[in-house]
């Protein structure tokens, strides 16, 4: 039997791609997030946002092309930090909110990496941004450290900490 | 001692029936066990998560103490899930649902004489209430300690990975594993 340790020992299919992605984006929270969107264009980022409404736009990163209903406009991006889609978003769909639910680009992350995503959000989009984070997909000691004070330490100013329960958090900034 | 099991020690004020009831308990739930067979279903042939693997060469034949998601085990080992643990002389104890550092030890209390034990965290779901300035800030080297004031004077071997993140299905089979055992054996 093969033993296997992490991800790059196998080639992903796409039905695997599809049930992965679907496992990482359950939809829970989502109402949470849609009753609170001001009017006008959310950009949902590697977030299964929605993108038969129209007031979503969904990008989602080029690496899950394939596994959405190809009917659904969804757009595509390579580096979530690239000034090209930064300015791609605000110059031709000019959002007022941006929203990143159960994103992989806000798992896994240290505080310090957590900080520096949200703070690159906020310099990036001025707009609305609702960022959902698992405080259990966050990468510290948990020994040592409670998730509230690792949540408290990460936020920046005009943000309000909505507390989902389980460990679950949404920012709400600006 | 120890500072941080001293308060956690200390905590806890149950009924000593309640206690009794609330030791030798780490939760499982449906979700791990679909998790894990779902996980292993990406991969087209037969395999074995290096982690459960390092489980299955580590016992023997002998009954095994169960607790935790250990689902995806029996019948590949002789798990036994009931009677007094002290009676047995392995066990394995798989902590991957949100588990505060209170609960771990408890949890991991009833085993703590057991000559031969296997105990696998999914470093991501544990949790503490407060901060605790004791504790050591690199936290694999924390997890250790804290597994040493559990079980001392044993034989540990630590494994893990570091700086793990999304890759090594930890959150189907945790990747932080300590093996116990007696140091004479």
């Amino acid at each position: 039997m093969k033993i296997i340790e992490s991800y790059k020992d196998f080639e992903l299919t796409i039905e695997s791609k599809k049930a992965l992605y679907s496992a990482m984006h359950d939809k829970a929270y989502v109402d949470n997030i849609t009753k609170r969107l001001p009017a006008g264009k959310s950009v949902w980022i590697d977030s299964n946002g929605d993108a038969m409404k129209s007031n979503i736009v969904a990008f989602e990163n080029e690496k899950w092309k394939g596994i959405f209903d190809p009917r659904k406009p969804v757009k595509y991006y390579k580096f979530f930090n690239s000034p090209t889609l930064v300015g791609a978003i605000n110059k031709y769909i000019k959002p007022t909110s941006v929203v990143i639910y159960q994103s992989e680009e806000f798992k896994y992350l240290t505080p310090e990496e957590l900080q520096y995503k949200i703070e690159f959000m906020v310099d990036s989009y001025p707009t609305k941004i609702f960022i959902y984070i698992d405080m259990l997909g966050i990468d510290f000691n948990k020994l040592k450290y409670s998730y509230t004070h690792i949540i408290e330490s990460v936020v920046t100013q005009n943000t309000i900490i909505h507390d989902l329960k389980d460990f679950k958090y949404l920012l709400e900034i600006n | 001692m120890y500072r941080l099991t001293g308060e956690m020690m200390a905590k806890p004020k149950f009924p000593k029936s309640l206690e009794e009831k609330n030791s030798c308990r780490i939760r499982s739930n449906a979700f791990i066990t679909a998790w894990h067979k779902k996980q292993k279903s990406f991969v087209p042939e037969e395999v074995e998560f290096a982690q459960d693997q390092r489980i299955l060469d580590f016992f023997d034949d002998r009954p095994i103490y169960g607790i935790g998601a250990i689902e995806y085990f029996p019948g590949k080992l002789n798990i036994i899930t009931e009677d007094d643990p002290q009676s047995y002389k392995q066990a394995l104890a798989i902590v991957n649902v949100p588990t505060s550092d209170l609960e771990l030890f408890h949890g991991l209390e009833c085993i703590k004489h057991i000559d031969k034990v296997c105990v696998s965290v999914n470093k991501y779901i544990l949790w503490t209430p407060s901060n605790k300035d004791s504790i050591t800030e690199d936290y694999d080297i924390a997890l250790l300690e804290y597994i040493k004031t559990i079980f001392p004077n044993r034989h540990i071997e630590h494994i893990y990975v570091k700086g793990l993140k999304g890759q090594h299905f930890n959150f189907a089979s945790p990747t932080t594993q300590f093996f116990i055992t007696n140091e004479n054996n």
